[in-house]
């Protein structure tokens, strides 16, 4: 599926900034919402169906399960797909100079 | 724990706004989802409440984990049915939407889309070759009206009917999902205040209609095998729809033949009684006799003369000349033998066939349908009025008084 290809939704974008550093799932929502300076609550639903879906396509893992908690982690495809959004954001940024020098 | 309240499901599972709608409007009147299936739901009597429910589509069992981190957002598991989990909240509570991003709900749906179009897919071929198979049994049958008459058709068209209830239940799902995952990758959420009650009551009365004409179809051939009956045909008149050996030989001396005794039944001289919604009325009477004393023309044996009857009332008058035709069709015309057609008083039609010693005679009149198949000496000419005789006091009992 093309799914996790370019433009990711927002929650994914941030499901996957947070994972750089592995977490579980609660804190992970805590995690995503200082990420993103409180401007994202993100609904468990939403969450879970996220992380069930980059599990699929490989961009995320599992490094830890103990059967209480799972241990989420980026993987290195994970990484790669982060950073072409991160430049395709930053070119978008860019491009909106424009509004800037209109004013 | 409060009572439990059983209701009827209705409505389509994949209905998601709907029936979390319909939860709520529950809830309301203090009836709380505990438990639900494919048919029916079950709700704990309490306090009314204002509650919110998300019915979420989860591949696999979620973990406690997973349910943990919801129970802590202020989404509660309520119940589940396959794949469907249902999550309530208080309404007054900030807890956040479940969901907080369609596109990525709508992906979470794409693999259920998936199966439902290929169960789609497949259930059409079937469906197409079902009633292919259907159509094949009257278009290629040489008697498609008789046939429709002796076999099962109205059990099969329900049947049909029962099966393109079930094809519509599936396209009808599959658009559903289909639309709403449209929807959602289009950023649209789902619309929980979807209004319920239309819906379930339409869905009601269809599954209803379904209902009763799947347990119909199941109870005709009971019918059909408490009306049938074979038994001896009684030597004295009866009130059949009959012509009698005795009254076209009109000789005294003409006795019966017995044949094949099974079942403690002569078969050569028997009543078979038959029921179909088209033909509620049907007969088939054989009686054979034989004169003592009397050769036949060709000297090849004692003179055993011998009639069958065939008797159909039909439900439906528009049937009637169609069965005659392919009563013709069965039993002469493969014998190449000329068929002449006459205008009776009294009777509809009549066409009689005339083979050396076998005479056939096919009449109708309104919706009943009678053939005789005679083997014997006497002329075909004075079995006609007979005919019309018969069919006049069996539709009509009250025409005897004169």
């Amino acid at each position: 599926m093309s799914n996790s290809r370019t433009p990711m939704t927002e929650a994914m974008y941030y499901i996957l900034l947070a994972l750089i550093n592995p977490n579980h799932g609660y804190q992970l929502m805590a995690a995503i919402q200082r990420v993103s300076n409180g401007r994202i609550k993100m609904g468990p639903g939403t969450l879970y169906g996220v992380l069930t879906r980059l599990q699929k396509d490989n961009l995320i893992e599992i490094l830890n399960d103990d059967g209480r908690r799972k241990t989420y982690a980026i993987t290195k495809e994970g990484r790669a797909a982060l950073r072409v959004e991160y430049k395709r954001l930053q070119d978008m940024i860019q491009d909106g100079r424009i509004l800037e020098e209109s004013l | 724990m409060g009572k439990l309240v059983k209701k009827l499901m209705l409505d389509d599972i994949y209905a998601i706004g709907r029936n979390e709608n319909w939860f709520s409007a529950m809830a309301r009147q203090g009836l709380h989802l505990r438990k639900f299936g494919r048919i029916f739901v079950y709700f704990e009597k309490g306090e009314p409440k204002e509650t919110k429910y998300r019915i979420d589509y989860l591949k696999g069992t979620p973990s406690q984990e997973q349910l943990d981190v919801y129970h802590d957002c202020g989404w509660d598991f309520i119940a589940n049915n396959g794949d469907f989990y249902v999550f309530s909240t208080d309404e007054k509570s900030c807890s956040p939407e479940l969901h907080t991003d369609a596109i990525e709900q709508g992906f979470s749906l794409s693999e259920l889309d998936k199966r439902l179009r290929n169960n789609l897919i497949i259930i059409s071929i079937a469906m197409f070759l079902f009633l292919g198979m259907m159509a094949g049994i009257y278009v290629l049958n040489d008697e498609p009206f008789l046939f429709m008459i002796k076999g099962q058709f109205v059990q099969q068209m329900l049947l049909v009917i029962v099966e393109l209830y079930v094809f519509y239940a599936v396209i009808r799902n599959y658009v559903v999902v289909h639309n709403l995952k449209k929807s959602l990758l289009q950023g649209q959420g789902i619309n929980h205040n979807e209004d319920h009650r239309k819906a379930r009551v339409l869905s009601g009365i269809l599954a209803g209609i379904y209902l009763s004409i799947a347990l119909f179809t199941v109870f005709i051939p009971f019918i059909d095998i408490t009306k049938s009956k074979d038994y001896t045909l009684p030597k004295a008149d009866t009130d059949l729809p009959v012509i009698r050996l005795a009254e076209i030989e009109q000789n005294p001396d003409l006795v019966r033949e017995t044949g094949y005794n099974g079942n403690n039944i002569d078969w050569a001289n028997r009543v078979s009684h038959d029921w179909s919604l088209l033909a509620p009325v049907q007969y088939e009477i054989e009686e054979h006799g034989i004169v003592n004393g009397e050769m036949w023309a060709d000297k090849s044996g004692m003179y055993s003369p011998s009639i069958t009857t065939r008797y159909y009332k039909l439900t439906f008058d528009s049937m009637a000349k169609n069965l005659t035709f392919d009563l013709i069709n069965r039993y002469v015309r493969r014998d190449d033998i000329e068929i002449k057609e006459f205008n009776c008083p009294g009777l509809d039609k009549i066409y009689i066939a005339e083979d050396d010693i076998r005479k056939q005679i096919f009449a109708y009149l309104g919706n009943q349908v009678m053939h005789i198949t005679y083997y014997g000496k006497e002329k075909i000419e004075d079995i006609i009025p007979l005919i019309s005789y018969k069919l006049h006091p069996y539709q009509e009992p009250v025409a005897r008084e004169d």
